[in-house]
Parts: C-alpha cells; structure tokens; sequence
C-alpha cells in the first residue's frame, strides 16, 4: 500500500497536486479506507471553516453607500431588465416543476416590465421579512424590504426548494401595484451558514442590484409592518 | 465622476463577499472585519490612480485590508488584542431565532480559528476560505510555497486538535 503523508493529501484535497501524482492518491483512495477517512475528515473540517468564517447575507449599508454608483439609476436599472428577461423564464420554468399542484403564473408581464405574481407576489406584499411563506414545495422568504432611490418599496426575495435556492429582487410600481422584477439568480444553497443566518446565501448579482437600486438602509421591523399594513402604498 | 471610477466601484461590489470572509479571517469578528475592509475600500477609491493595470484588483485590496491590520495591531497593546479575539466568539454573526446545535459548532469553528496564529489563518484564510491557488495565496503573502504548505498543514492541525479537545473554553452565542 501507498504511503500518502498529510502534506500531500492536503495538497490533493486543494487541488495543487499534478495529474501523475493526484492519480497516485486516487488510487491508493480506492484501497484505503483510513485514508479515505482521512481525506473525508479533512474536507469535512474545511466546509465547517467556510461556512463559520461567513459574513452574513445582507449588505450592510455603509458598504452599499461607499459602493453605490454614481451614474443615474435609470441607466442600470434598465441594464438590469434584459438579463431579468432570461432569467426570470428560467426560474418560471424552475418554480413549475417545483409546484406541479400549483398551475399558478409566477411571472407576468405587464406594461412595466416582468412581474411576480401568484403566491410569489402574495409573499412580497403580505410576508414580513425573515418569515417564511409556503406554496406547495417552495418555501418563499423575504430577506429584506427596502426603499429604492426611485421611491419605489423593494423587496429581496429567497425561494427555496429542497434542493435549490434562488433570489428575486422586485419593486413595486405605485400605479399599477406591479413587483417589477430588478434581478434574479439562482445561488448555492450548499453553504451551512450563509444558508441558515437569513435564508438567504450572497450572490454578485443580487449584491450589485441591492447597490444599483440605492438599497441603502433596510426598512427595520416597524417600518416594514407600516407598509404591509398600508399595502406599500406611499405614506 | 468618470464611468471607470463606476466600474471600480462595482468591481469592488462583486469582490465584497470575498473581502468581508477575508476581513472576518484577519480580525476574528464580522464588525471589526467590516471595519478593515471599508478602510481598504475607501483607501482603494482614493487611491485608485496608483492601481497598476494587469495587477489583480483583489490582490490589491487584500494588500491593502492586511497592512491596515497590521496598523491596528501595532496599535494595541498585547492585552488588547488578546481582549479583541476572546470576543470575537461571542459576535452574534448571525441574525434569525432558530438555535440550532450546527451554528454552535460553526461558533466554536470560528472560535477556534481566530486563535490561531496570524500566519496560519491567513494561509488558511487565503486557501480554504477564498479559494486561492498555493501559487497565488503565496505571492499574496510573500512567502514561498513551501512555507505556504507548512502554515496550511500547522494550521489545519491546530484547528482539529482545537475542536477535538473538549476543554476549549465554552462559546456563548449571542441570538437577536
């Protein structure tokens, strides 16, 4: 048997080894369990040090104000509605097969642009953030509701299946009452911690839409129950 | 204005999950991690003149977010900094009611790690954590490879020897 020294399997498990030497490993694995154990122990310690040292899913503001750019908001956020598109046909495809009993439109398009609809929109205009809202398999949970640079109340949304996680941000239109929908991603759900502190893993193009929109102070508790109550009507 | 001070600000957004975990591994807690890492984005934007075009952004800004650290060590007393990591396990890192039995082994994890050296978290900071080629976590560094390995392997044992000894003190979580 292959004596493997811990160097090397670390060096394996980063992914640092050569193809001739990592072929090594492979094969002394598929003979030794002790040191398949090994190995399982090793990554396994590595997952619990990823998923403790995590900052937790929302921006914290003084970030969104020292990043948020200074073009006019319009411009990104119609840079935004293209990429919207294709994604949100995505997860409409994604949101049916997860809710097979719920022949419901999730998406809509209006004269705006895309919209949520269905129990999605429900969620955004009645769910508090950090509470969880079901329809069938999907587990849907506002992050956090804040107010865009626009005037227009946001909301960022986490969906969930067993196995799957995507984000949504939406905004409301006054007039028509519509949740527009500024960004969409599907993210990781495979990070312990980032997954369990808000529902809700980090994703670039959710991060960039937050600070695109302005999304620089969260509404708090108070402030959001105000606009569910009022239906996110302006005061 | 000009758009690329745009650009930079938004290519700084998309590093800022990066930055944030780095800031945590330097600084044991999410706020003072936060901390580092808005001095070295403020430093970056003011700055961003003498970014080298084809020198990697984040490259730059971890720079940056270390020598800043290094600055506030060297402002505290021994004490104080011993002061600043013990309580570093006890920042609510989370938000959420749900206690659940994994979050205290991911407090303890954390715990743990910022009572490693500097130079062992920082290998693994740069490693395990952002994913960093041994090549590029060395160069970031200034360190050979080798050296590089061995802070990785030390602190790596470290930690399982930590975690694995029920003596380390016990973790208390703070819940909103």
């Amino acid at each position: 048997m292959i004596e493997i020294d811990e160097q090397t399997l670390m060096a394996f498990a980063d992914g640092e080894l050569d193809a001739a030497a990592a072929a090594e490993v492979r094969h002394a694995l598929e003979h030794d369990a002790a040191l398949q154990a090994r190995l399982e122990k090793l990554n396994e310690a590595d997952g619990q040090l990823r998923a403790a040292i995590a900052p937790g899913s929302d921006i914290p503001s003084r970030f969104a104000q020292l990043l948020k750019p200074a073009a006019p908001a319009f411009k990104l956020r119609h840079a935004w509605i293209p990429a919207s598109a294709a994604l949100a046909a995505a997860l409409a495809i994604w949101v049916t097969s997860a809710v097979l009993t719920t022949p419901t439109a999730w998406i809509q398009q209006t004269d705006q642009g895309l919209a949520i609809a269905g129990p999605l929109a429900d969620a955004a205009a009645k769910t508090p953030s950090g509470t969880t809202f079901e329809a069938g398999k999907l587990r849907i949970q506002p992050v956090v509701s804040f107010t865009a640079d626009s005037g227009r109340p946001c909301r960022d949304l986490s969906l969930r299946d067993g196995e799957r996680t995507a984000r949504v941000i939406a905004c409301r239109e006054a007039q028509s009452g519509h949740w527009i929908v500024e960004a969409m991603a599907s993210v990781p759900a495979s990070d312990p911690g980032a997954y369990r502190t808000a529902g809700a893993p980090r994703n670039a193009i959710i991060g960039a839409a937050l600070t695109s929109l302005g999304a620089v102070a969260p509404m708090d508790a108070r402030q959001e129950t105000d606009a569910i109550a009022r239906n996110w009507a302006a005061k | 204005m000009t758009s690329s001070s745009d650009d930079l600000r938004r290519d700084i957004a998309a590093l800022l999950p990066r930055l944030r975990r780095f800031g945590i591994a330097l600084a044991g807690s999410v706020e003072q991690g936060d901390d580092i890492v808005q001095a070295a984005i403020e430093r970056v934007l003011v700055k961003s003149d003498q970014w080298q075009l084809g020198t990697s952004l984040e490259s730059w800004t971890f720079k940056i977010m270390q020598n800043l650290w290094r600055d506030e060590l060297r402002r505290r007393r021994t004490d104080e900094r011993k002061q600043a990591l013990n309580s570093a396990a006890t920042d609510d890192m989370v938000d959420g009611s749900n206690v659940a039995e994994s979050m205290l082994m991911l407090n303890k994890t954390r715990a743990c790690f910022t009572q490693l050296p500097e130079d062992q978290r920082l290998a693994l900071a740069l490693v395990v954590l952002d994913g960093q080629s041994y090549r590029d976590a060395a160069h970031q560094l200034d360190i050979p490879i080798g050296t590089l390995m061995s802070r990785l392997s030390r602190g790596r044992d470290a930690l399982r020897r930590m975690m694995e000894d029920e003596k380390t003190p016990p973790m208390v979580t703070v819940y909103k």
